[in-house]
């Protein structure tokens, strides 16, 4: 396990690197949860990964509450892969950026599959 | 569930044995407020409402179902008018059920459908809609459960074109769709300026890029001519729309009663059978290749057409991949690999594609793989609408209808597999097996997430249903594409008949009509119909839950009530911000907000809740089944997440 934090975190930085000049690839020290949560909802991002970040099949990935770490989260907003539309820092600032994924971070964790009953039915 | 209308369902039912007592004018005792009598003239003809009725539309509880039995006209006579002959041969295919909304070019027909179709035995069905979107979108889904056409009767001009965009779903969707247009061809018979402005020279050139077939009939024996070839087209694969362009003349026409009409006969239709040194050749690639797939999408038309695909299946321990056009293969069967398509493909050395629409979308994942298409897509297409989709790369193009091609394959791949092949294919047959279970292991975690949120996940609205259903004989009567696919992650679908697939041309507005056209076939077989919808969709066409509660035809219809054309708030987002100016006004020309279905559906006479909290979910799905097991729809708006 150490080994593989240590290969998330190597990757973190060298895509950190990558980014254009003088982004900000760092969690927000003391983040606005409440503003978080709200520039989830109207910048769309629950259109594809749901109102808590929950994701799901055939829709934008889990992201609550294990988000990618911030480097790739922020690269993934800056530069995404596959279907997800492209967020430069003028439409969501690096600021409502580490907001958001705070908040994503701080939504309380579900129950899993095998604790709920509807989910084992034959 | 709250139901608006003062009658119950209870009620309803006596209302409709009390109108067989014949002869006297009727109250409707459970409408105590207003009181509204219906005369009927007959001992079992359909209530003929008062001119009150026209605004006291809520009582209008009067039952229309068709009765059996005859009044003693002249159903088993002669036909006396052009109608009545169309009738009969309507009759003679087997054309029994007939979706209209009224006009006046083809009053004749309704007159004889009315007092000469519906009294005869088998009696034929007229049941009234709305709009002519609903007629074609109805017989649409009802030819997919019933197996065969319904008759969608449209007004000319203006009528046939509010049903062409579902004429068009129809085409994608291969479904054999039987339109009846009125036609005022003769200007001697436009009485006023209305009819001049309801006539065409030629009104089927309107669908004509997206019909089999289309005639005018001039005479009664080319009418005759017409419907045996527009119903023999609608019915060899691939299946598709007709239109006949129907002249009031020709149906007002009195037939001398030494008139020779020719016999409408019904065919036995056989499908087309791939060339069988081609068959071969498949099978030999298909006996030898390490990781066969099988891409199946519009190819099964029946139970015993899934039954040959799984029987190929099981034969090579073969992959499937189901891309959901109908219901091919047992969403549970170890060899199902549709969740996780884009591994099965990568793996593929080869891939036997099934009458596949899509062949870029369904197999484009396999790379190098050799590909084979059997397909009777081959036989029929038309060059302006791009329906056919983008040109695939094939190795092997066999054209035909696959299920009546597989026994000649199966026989063939058995012939040829390679002796000492058998512990290959189980092995990969239990490699196949694992892979399947482990994809329902995550789609169950998949599920879960979000379980309790509000808006209510897809995954938790088709878990609760199911949870209820798993036990009855339930069927699917909508894709489930934009509500997360759950089903064919989670539910154990085995018959044919639990699927039909979506609209096909993706035009909004096929569901609620193609729902309730779908689950009336299903009646007679006592099943229970099941839709999970978009709220976009249901707006398009709401007036077909109307139907299905004045036919009292058993529905579970629950809206998909994202609050808006989610897709497109998705691709406005991406316009967007691919132009750095921001999302956050992505919504607006895209939202459906503040819209509560229950109230339409109350409004028009069907039990319904709406449902915020996933808690709720439960109570009133039990509410909606109790309403259903007394044959009636029940709607429930799901406040829902976007997917």
């Amino acid at each position: 396990m150490k080994a593989l934090t240590i290969l998330v975190a190597a990757a973190g930085l060298t895509f950190a690197a990558a980014l254009p000049g003088g982004v900000r690839s760092q969690e927000a020290a003391s983040p606005d949860l409440a503003k978080g949560e709200r520039d989830y909802q109207e910048t769309g991002c629950y259109a594809c990964h749901g109102t808590v970040g929950h994701g799901g099949a055939w829709q934008g990935p889990k992201l609550a509450p294990d988000p990618l770490p911030y480097p790739l989260f922020l690269r993934q907003l800056r530069q995404p892969s596959r279907s997800m539309p492209r967020y430069s820092e003028d439409v969501l600032s690096d600021a409502e950026v580490a907001n958001i994924y705070a908040w994503l971070k701080a939504v309380p964790r579900g129950k899993p599959a095998d604790e709920i009953g509807l989910l084992q039915t034959r | 569930m709250e139901r608006k209308t003062a009658g119950s369902a209870t009620n309803r039912r006596n209302l409709l044995k009390g109108i067989g007592v014949g002869g006297a004018a009727l109250t409707i005792a459970s409408a105590p407020a207003k009181a509204v009598s219906v005369k009927t003239a007959g001992s079992s003809i359909p209530a003929v409402p008062d001119a009150s009725l026209e605004i006291e539309p809520i009582q209008s509880l009067a039952p229309q179902q068709t009765t059996t039995a005859s009044v003693g006209s002249s159903p088993s006579d002669r036909p006396r008018y052009g109608s009545d002959y169309m009738v009969d041969a309507l009759k003679a295919l087997d054309i029994l059920t007939v979706a209209e909304i009224p006009g006046s070019t083809f009053a004749g027909l309704q007159e004889s459908i009315i007092n000469r179709g519906m009294l005869g035995d088998p009696p034929m069905d007229m049941l009234t809609v709305t709009h002519e979107e609903i007629s074609v979108s109805f017989a649409h889904g009802y030819a997919k459960v019933a197996g065969k056409p319904a008759a969608a009767m449209v007004h000319s001009t203006v009528g046939l074109q509010h049903a062409a965009m579902a004429i068009y779903n129809a085409w994608c969707d291969r479904a054999p769709v039987m339109v009846l247009a009125g036609s005022l061809t003769a200007p001697e018979a436009r009485e006023s300026w209305v009819d001049w402005l309801h006539a065409v020279s030629d009104g089927p050139a309107l669908t004509r890029d997206f019909t089999k077939f289309d005639e005018t009939p001039r005479t009664l024996s080319h009418f005759a001519d017409s419907l045996m070839r527009g119903y023999q087209m609608a019915m060899t694969r691939p299946h598709g729309p007709v239109v006949l362009a129907l002249d009031l003349d020709l149906q007002e026409h009195e037939i001398p009663a030494d008139a020779k009409l020719p016999e409408v006969r019904k065919p036995r239709i056989v499908q087309p059978q791939g060339d069988m040194a081609a068959v071969k050749e498949a099978a030999a690639i298909l006996a030898k290749a390490e990781n066969p797939v099988l891409a199946v999408d519009h190819t099964a038309h029946s139970e015993a057409g899934m039954a040959l695909i799984v029987e190929l299946a099981e034969l090579l321990s073969a992959a499937v991949i189901d891309d959901s056009g109908r219901m091919n293969f047992p969403f549970r069967h170890p060899l199902n690999q549709s969740t996780r398509k884009g591994a099965a493909l990568r793996a593929a050395d080869v891939v036997l594609a099934l009458e596949v629409q899509d062949m870029e979308r369904s197999t484009g994942q396999a790379g190098n793989a050799k590909r084979i298409s059997i397909s009777s897509y081959d036989y029929y297409l038309k060059s302006n609408y791009q329906a056919f989709e983008a040109m695939p790369a094939v190795d092997l193009a066999i054209a035909g209808d696959p299920v009546t091609t597989l026994p000649s394959l199966i026989e063939a791949v058995r012939a040829a597999l390679p002796r000492g092949s058998r512990s290959a294919i189980e092995a990969r047959g239990k490699a196949l097996a694992k892979a399947h279970a482990d994809t329902l292991a995550a789609s169950r975690q998949a599920a879960a997430l979000g379980w309790d949120a509000r808006p209510i996940s897809t995954a938790r609205a088709w878990a609760e249903v199911y949870d209820q259903v798993k036990d009855k004989d339930w069927a699917l009567v909508g894709g489930c594409h934009f509500e997360g696919l759950w089903p064919q992650q989670l539910w154990d679908a085995k018959h044919h008949y639990q699927f039909i697939g979506d609209s096909g041309g993706y035009g909004l507005g096929y569901l609620p009509g193609a729902a309730v056209g779908a689950a009336y076939a299903h009646k007679e077989h006592g099943r229970l119909p099941i839709v999970f919808g978009g709220d976009g969709d249901f707006m398009m066409a709401p007036g077909a839950i109307w139907t299905a509660g004045q036919h009292n035809i058993p529905l579970l219809y629950l809206v998909h009530n994202n609050g808006g054309y989610h897709q497109e708030v998705m691709k406005v987002q991406h316009q967007a911000n691919a132009r750095n100016r921001g999302i956050r006004r992505a919504g607006i020309g895209n939202l459906l907000p503040d819209i509560d279905y229950s109230q339409i559906a109350r409004g028009m006479g069907v039990a319904a809740e709406r449902v915020t909290d996933p808690g709720d979910l439960r109570g009133a799905i039990a509410r909606a089944l109790d309403v259903i097991s007394r044959g009636e729809p029940a709607l429930i708006d799901v406040v829902s997440q976007g997917r």
